[in-house]
């Protein structure tokens, strides 16, 4: 049994004249938690949603789970679990009979549905509100049963689509907690998020921009392709500085903290460096210190040189 | 063939009881029509306010007036002495119809001349109308031939009868209105709910998200309908037996024919209009459009059913539609069986038209649902 659990391999997806997903080929192995980023309308629902067999590739082909996503999206459906956004539960039934319904449509045997639902309760820390409706839980906890019965088959393979929105950060890192649980079971999880510090805890990640793959790799390897590095300064006079920093060739991009600034250059450029030379005389900053790139400075620079690229290529053609 | 219908009807019905607005509703709202329309319908016209103005004076004029009031279709108001207290009057809607005799109205009849009698009649109300002429025209008429026999007789003449008709209501012979509303009502009942229900039920999945859950899952189409429409053909039977019930014992409408036949005909009409509640369920994207939908949907079932009026008054134009409402052939199956004691052979037209309506109605609203769903 091979380890990869999602093979796709130039999947597309045209609606009409637009193009929503383009090309996209992506391994993922068992066990891992994939993470898909990318803004809003890049693409990625619609790529979950041919992963899911609910929608069929315009072209290309993939397989989930050792099924082929056009031929045996039955047998898919049957093999995952999946999360919407809006957590989607019957709010005016209990939890304990939300569990019970996912563990009907999934087949899960009469004899076993009892006891899988005990589980899944105790695991999730639901066996106090076993009898609440869930229509008075708050968000985290919606989330749980949200999760709880999207995994109550034990689906070697779950789907998380934007799975922390709205909810907040202690059950966020709660969430977590479980899903990394589920990882170290064995099952393997693709989720999308817009969060940048939930996409430094996948395993791996893919970047997706207007319908294409912009990058695939662990956290560090996708932060350190891009060859950036970033500084933090105070000053007093931040706009000003902000507005210099921004014209010197070397500088990725600033960002605004309060009376911080955050500086990122790139192509390994020393940002401390750079802001000497920059900075000089009443725009010269209090202080300076190197700090850590993380993913979302990978991805902002991802989107800028793609825009940056396209923009030449369009004033090429004109 | 998997369990998932079963789980689907029992997440429904689990639905269902915790939402006992709704609950009440399919209990409570065919006993409040079933008393609305059997107590408020009445087609048939009595007591209406009359005004005389009586120019003779006479035995003959007063005699007629009198036997008007014996009729019981009209109550005498008033006498007045001008034609403008009657405008007035009708105008206020004080009175509803005058009875105008003119001078010399005996002496006339003692003649043998002509005599002539006005009716003036409130037309803004057509029922009325046509109650109030026809009842007075024949007493008129009665009044004439009862004239013309005693002359007759007077001047010797011997063997001459009237014609007599004798008319011989049957199916209903006091002629209530309620006997024949109440049959009815089970259909205009049905189509309401059954409609509104299942348009509901599958919008209200759509607007909370969870019917994408379940496209996701491995339910099949046919499985959600099925599991999702079997809770209301229970309560669709539930709500006619409450209706014939209620209508037995509070109107005393006859049941005449088979129960069962009824009941196993009813369920291609159930069907039908839930095949009709889908359909709406697809276009809807939110409960209250399914809502308004429904009840654009029920205004054409009452008027052009034949539920108040009858089928063949209806303009040619408007019943080629009203043969594709479901209502239409329910409405002359459950009044041929409850007041009439028809058995298959006499329904069985409509149970041809039903049995199309209802396949047509099936394939267009899986069409659409499928679609949909993907």
């Amino acid at each position: 049994m091979s380890d990869e659990v999602i093979v796709t391999r130039g999947l597309s997806r045209r609606f009409g004249e637009l193009v929503a997903v383009r090309d996209v080929s992506l391994d993922v192995l068992r066990g891992e938690i994939f993470g898909v980023l990318g803004p809003n309308g890049a693409g990625k629902s619609t790529t979950i949603r041919m992963l899911c067999g609910i929608l069929d590739p315009s072209s290309g082909e993939g397989t989930v789970v050792g099924f082929d996503i056009r031929r045996d999206a039955e047998r898919v459906k049957e093999r995952i679990g999946y999360m919407t956004q809006r957590f989607s539960l019957y709010e005016d039934l209990t939890v304990e009979e939300n569990l019970k319904f996912y563990a009907g449509i999934y087949g899960v045997p009469l004899g076993k549905r009892r006891r899988r639902v005990g589980e899944v309760l105790e695991r999730t820390g639901l066996v106090a509100r076993r009898a609440q409706l869930a229509g008075t839980l708050s968000g985290g906890w919606k989330q749980r049963v949200a999760l709880a019965s999207a995994t109550i088959h034990e689906p070697p393979l779950l789907f998380l689509d934007e799975p922390t929105a709205g909810v907040d950060p202690v059950s966020r890192r709660e969430f977590w907690e479980q899903i990394h649980a589920l990882s170290h079971d064995g099952t393997t999880v693709l989720l999308t998020t817009h969060y940048m510090d939930e996409a430094e805890r996948c395993h791996r990640l893919a970047f997706i921009f207007r319908g294409s793959v912009l990058d695939v790799g662990t956290p560090e390897e996708i932060v350190a392709r891009r060859r950036l590095r970033g500084a933090e300064l105070v000053t007093r006079q931040a706009r000003e500085a902000a507005e210099a920093l921004r014209r010197d060739a070397a500088v990725e991009e600033v960002a605004h903290y309060g009376n911080v600034l955050r500086v990122v250059t790139h192509d390994d450029a020393d940002p401390e460096v750079v802001v000497k030379r920059v900075l000089v005389g009443e725009l010269a900053p209090d202080s300076v210190r190197p700090v850590r790139i993380g993913v979302e400075d990978a991805f902002v620079s991802m989107v800028r040189s793609d825009e940056r690229s396209e923009e030449k290529s369009l004033q090429a053609a004109s | 063939m998997t369990l998932r219908p079963f789980v689907v009807a029992w997440k429904e019905l689990l639905q269902l009881r915790r939402d006992r607005m709704t609950l009440a509703m399919m209990v409570v709202l065919p006993l409040v029509q079933l008393l609305l329309f059997g107590y408020a319908i009445n087609t048939d016209v009595r007591h209406m306010p009359t005004l005389v103005y009586d120019q003779d004076q006479s035995a003959a004029s007063r005699d007629f007036a009198a036997s008007m009031v014996a009729t019981g279709y009209y109550d005498v108001v008033g006498h007045v002495s001008g034609y403008a207290e009657i405008e007035r009057s009708l105008r206020r809607g004080e009175a509803r119809v005058a009875l105008v005799v003119p001078p010399r109205y005996e002496a006339n009849l003692r003649a043998g001349k002509p005599a002539s009698l006005a009716l003036i009649v409130d037309g803004s109300d057509p029922q009325t109308v046509a109650s109030a002429t026809n009842t007075a025209s024949s007493m008129a008429a009665a009044r004439s031939s009862a004239l013309l026999l005693e002359r007759v007789k007077q001047s010797g003449g011997a063997g001459l009868e009237p014609v007599e008709l004798e008319p011989n209501t049957w199916y209903n012979p006091e002629l209530r209105t309620a006997v024949y509303i109440v049959p009815g009502l089970v259909g205009v009942i049905l189509t309401m709910t059954m409609v509104m229900l299942t348009a509901m039920a599958v919008a209200r999945e759509r607007e909370r998200g969870t019917l994408e859950q379940l496209i996701v899952s491995p339910v099949r189409p046919i499985e959600l309908v099925l599991g999702k429409i079997a809770p209301y053909v229970i309560i669709g039977y539930v709500q006619m037996t409450v209706i014939l019930a209620a209508g037995h014992v509070i109107f005393h409408v006859p049941f005449q024919g088979s129960l069962l036949l009824l009941y196993a005909l009813a369920f291609l009409f159930i069907a039908a209009n839930l095949a009709i509640g889908l359909f709406f369920s697809t276009l809807a994207r939110t409960q209250q459009q399914a809502m308004q939908m429904s009840f654009f949907f029920l205004l054409p079932n009452i008027l052009l059913s034949g539920f108040m009026f009858p089928f063949e008054g209806i303009p040619r134009p408007a019943q080629i539609p009203a043969l594709a409402l479901p209502l239409t052939h329910f409405l002359r199956i459950v009044r041929s069986i409850v007041l009439k004691g028809g058995g298959l052979d006499d329904v069985y037209p409509e149970l041809l038209w039903l049995t199309g309506i209802l396949c047509a109605l099936v394939v267009m609203s899986s069409l659409r649902f499928r679609k949909k769903l993907i």
